[in-house]
């Protein structure tokens, strides 16, 4: 490398990368905190996603909890399902719960109907099953839920010729 | 007295004390914000957390934890449409002033052309170079974390380091007229 990139190089290592914000690393203490006392241990020993280590008992904590504070489920995938809820502004609900993980995947339910479209293309038309699972902490109480969805889709695409 | 968990409590936040600069400016190179970066973070916690299980819940070592955050940041920009935030990105740093690199009271400036520079280099270079520099990982591991040869780990640090050299001076010679 030539000196001026050796120089360039050193400038960069002069330039600090920003740390936490005091807000972040009271978060990053208190879940450490959280994970030290095994509260919520369980989570995400998995390389692909969550152990569902007691899945079924968080899941009906969720349904609760859900249910009380008027969720929306089956909601756009990439806003979390607790932005949702009738009388509240979607932003202020996403400020109080961190998500913490979220896991989706879709299942075919049934074989495709194969159909010919008006200009002569062969489609398809299938049925898909989207499961997600997410888990988010309320910021406030700190109670971690687990709530699972099931959204139903009607998948209209050109038949495949493999 | 101090219990268990808690002393293993105190040695995680002495590591993240220590690494969440490093971590964090990762973490800003993959999010387009400060905010989703550090949820990233806290979301790579948990992880390590349950990795390290079977090591006792030791803190991990950093070529995991970057490992661990580079998951985490594509399965985040898989979610939210990752085109869609490279154009936003450039918006977010323009108008918030939201660097991830920390301004000093008494910057050059050529440190502040640089500073601007290195977020806006193509991910992958920007990538490469923030693992480098402020990461502080060796090529070897670096290519071993993004599964590409040290070699091209190095050319790609290289290439990122002649293009902020390349738009310095361009930068520079425009500004001096």
């Amino acid at each position: 490398m030539d000196k001026s990139l050796k120089e360039l190089e050193s400038q960069l290592e002069s330039l600090t990368p920003k740390g936490l914000s005091d807000e972040g690393r009271n978060d990053c203490r208190l879940l450490i905190d959280r994970l030290a006392s095994e509260e919520v241990s369980s989570i995400s020993s998995s390389p692909v996603g969550l152990s569902w280590l007691g899945t079924a008992a968080a899941a009906a904590v969720a349904l609760g909890v859900g249910v009380g504070g008027g969720w929306y489920l089956g909601a756009d995938d990439s806003v979390p399902l607790a932005a949702y809820s009738s009388g509240s502004e979607p932003s202020a609900l996403v400020a109080e719960f961190e998500q913490l993980d979220r896991e989706s995947w879709h299942m075919a339910e049934t074989s495709p109907d194969v159909y010919v479209a008006k200009d002569g293309e062969i489609r398809e038309l299938s049925h898909e099953v989207e499961m997600t699972t997410e888990v988010v902490k309320h910021r406030q109480s700190g109670v971690i839920v687990t709530v699972e969805t099931t959204d139903h889709h009607l998948v209209d695409s050109v038949k495949s010729e493999f | 007295m101090v219990t268990k968990g808690q002393a293993l409590g105190d040695r995680w936040k002495d590591w993240l004390d220590e690494s969440a600069p490093r971590l964090l400016a990762y973490a800003r190179a993959r999010c387009n914000n400060a905010q989703e970066a550090e949820d990233l973070l806290q979301d790579a916690l948990i992880k390590l957390w349950g990795y390290q299980e079977e090591r006792g819940h030791q803190p991990p070592d950093l070529p995991l934890a970057f490992s661990v955050m580079r998951y985490l940041g594509l399965d985040h920009g898989r979610r939210k449409g990752r085109q869609e935030k490279r154009n936003q990105k450039i918006v977010l740093f323009q108008k918030d002033q939201d660097h991830w690199l920390d301004p000093a009271l008494e910057e050059t400036e050529e440190a502040q052309l640089l500073r601007s520079e290195v977020e806006l280099l193509p991910e992958k270079l920007r990538e490469v170079l923030t693992l480098k520099i402020w990461g502080g990982l060796t090529f070897a591991q670096i290519g071993d974390l993004l599964k590409v040869s040290h070699n091209t780990a190095a050319s790609r640090y290289r290439y990122a380091l002649e293009q902020l050299q390349k738009k310095l001076k361009y930068l520079k010679n425009t500004n001096h007229g």
